[in-house]
């Protein structure tokens, strides 16, 4: 449904992309996951057709960029990264010019509007206008204006940005149920909710994609490599030198503090025994151990082990 | 087409949501009518004392001394009011971010300047019908010829329209409407003074220069007369910046 192809983009001196590849399959929906300026709006921007690419190619929907921006558009909803509407409008108002633009015809667009605006639920708010609406609801405004003309494909840019958790939670609801017969894009830098939401992920980082598999798929890359919070009473040095002795882990950082007690934070095998093995052996040195956790989602982790790769 | 429509009728009505429009209106309105009250009691102290002194009334004319002065006194507040009504246009939606929207969907560049070209030339149409009522006090008083009154109108228009035209250009290449409004401005003021660097200047320089001034060519609509000449230029001087404004958008978003 949509094919990026090795994009680049260039503003002035800084280079935002440089070869951004990924592909999305009819109705899967995609986590687009990256730290703070690595690309994921410039990327969606030049989807939408509101950038062109120095180089590259976009396919959506058997359409290109560049070359044929207007179908393309008309393929695609899109809800941008801090939704700006036009706040001297009402609700409604707003959504019939957008529906206009977007060519739903004349005779359907009624209908088109009150069925966005239930789904959406905001049918209590569609007469006042958006200057007087909750951050909630016109991120859910932006969201009906993005779906009114029923695209085949809909991008979401920080949809859930500023929203209080039971807003949130009907986000993601009618994320999902979009996923059902749209193709989505879901930008985030939230991980819990791409892991949540998506069928697939692809990772962006400094203006290229470094990952792009399934949910699951991105986390066993990871097995074998459980990250666990330790704290122990003992003897730095001899803490230290016991944790690096350990095989197949890894220890990653380890502080003390004056009262002898250390914090260290190591990668251990995720086989289900070691984690019993490994307080046994503390013990019976006799140490004082205070805290044994697994820290971290297994995702961040990716996140975080993809990221820093490509720093190096 | 329809899609200009659309944006025609968002941006017209947009005008009228917020105090913009009203303040324009009454502004434009108590200006002119300050120039008007002044032209005409001066008119009629002017022929009474031609009638205390026995000269014949048909010696001045309301004409000449009211309704021609008067127009290019119009077309002066015009140009200080139309940066103002255009500034918004394009940089508002720019900064905003509601651009954003707007872009991606699937509308011409030509789509979106003309929607909003119309809608702000809407704003000078209701301008221009508002102050035909001071012509009409002149019928209802004295015994002006109609037709100046009529071709000083099409041309308040038509100069009306190629100030927006102007506006909407400086508002298209700029984010900030401040520098859009002073940026109109300037330009339209170096349009309408231009020829005055034709007394210092000799042939074909002097002539390009005369050509070049809006202020020439308007005043010919305010004394009647309908040249082809004048309306060529004026119709240039809209569809010129249109056209910039359109290529401007095709070249930012990659059409």
């Amino acid at each position: 449904m949509i094919d990026v192809k090795d994009l680049h983009k260039r503003f002035g001196e800084v280079e935002a992309l440089h070869g951004v590849n990924f592909c999305v399959q009819r109705h899967e929906i995609l986590g687009f996951l990256g730290p703070n300026a690595a690309g994921k709006t410039t990327t969606m921007r030049i989807l939408t057709g509101f950038l062109s690419p120095d180089e590259g190619s976009v396919s959506v929907a058997g359409y290109h960029i560049p070359g044929q921006s207007m179908d393309v558009r008309r393929s695609i909803g899109y809800l941008p990264e801090n939704v700006t509407l036009y706040t001297e409008m009402t609700a409604r108002a707003f959504l019939e010019y957008m529906a206009a633009l977007k060519e739903v015809p004349k005779e359907r667009r009624h209908a088109a509007l009150d069925s966005v605006i239930e789904r959406c639920e905001i049918g209590s708010v569609q007469h006042r206008l958006i200057k007087g609406l909750s951050k909630g609801y016109r991120q859910r405004i932006g969201l009906a204006q993005a779906i009114v003309h029923d695209p085949k494909v809909v991008i979401l840019d920080e949809p859930t940005v500023g929203l209080d958790p039971k807003q949130i939670h009907e986000v993601r609801k009618l994320i999902k149920e979009l996923g059902r017969d749209h193709t989505v894009i879901l930008c985030s830098h939230i991980l819990s909710e791409v892991g949540a939401t998506c069928d697939r992920i692809a990772i962006i980082h400094q203006g290229t994609v470094v990952a792009q598999d399934t949910t699951q798929g991105l986390i066993s890359r990871m097995e074998g490599a459980l990250p666990v919070k330790l704290e122990v009473r003992g003897p730095e040095d001899d803490v230290r030198a016991f944790l690096n002795a350990l095989q197949n882990t890894e220890l990653v950082t380890l502080t003390a503090d004056d009262q002898g007690i250390n914090v260290a934070e190591l990668r251990i095998p995720a086989e289900p025994l070691f984690r019993e093995r490994l307080v046994q052996a503390i013990v019976e040195q006799g140490w004082g151990l205070r805290s044994l956790l697994p820290s971290g989602t297994s995702l961040e982790d990716v996140f975080l082990e993809l990221t820093r790769e490509e720093r190096q | 087409m329809s899609k200009i429509g659309t944006i025609f009728l968002k941006e017209f009505k947009g005008y009228f949501l917020s105090p913009m429009a009203y303040v324009i209106i009454t502004v434009f309105l108590l200006i002119g009518g300050f120039f008007f009250y002044v032209m005409i009691s001066h008119f009629s102290m002017v022929s009474f004392q031609l009638a205390q002194y026995g000269y014949p009334e048909s010696e001045i004319n309301i004409n000449d001394m009211v309704l021609r002065p008067f127009s290019m006194n119009l077309s002066l507040i015009l140009l200080m009011v139309i940066p103002m009504i255009t500034m918004r246009l394009v940089a508002e939606e720019r900064k905003s971010g509601t651009a954003e929207l707007l872009l991606t969907a699937p509308v011409s560049p030509w789509h979106v300047i003309l929607g909003k070209f119309l809608a702000a030339v809407g704003m000078i149409g209701v301008l221009a019908l508002l102050s035909f009522a001071y012509p009409l006090i002149c019928l209802l008083i004295g015994d002006p010829d109609p037709g100046p009154m009529l071709t000083s109108v099409l041309g308040l228009f038509l100069l009306g329209s190629a100030f927006v035209s102007c506006g909407l250009l400086a508002s298209a290449a700029s984010e900030n409407q401040i520098v859009a409004a002073v940026a109109t401005f300037g330009f339209l003021l170096l349009l309408w003074v231009v020829n005055w660097a034709s007394i210092v200047t000799e042939g074909t320089l002097s002539n390009v220069l005369e050509y070049l001034s809006v202020l020439s060519h308007y005043e010919e609509f305010a004394k009647g007369i309908i040249d082809t000449k004048h309306i060529v230029f004026l119709l240039s001087l809209i569809f010129f910046p249109l056209f910039l404004s359109a290529q401007l958008l095709a070249a930012r978003h990659g059409r």
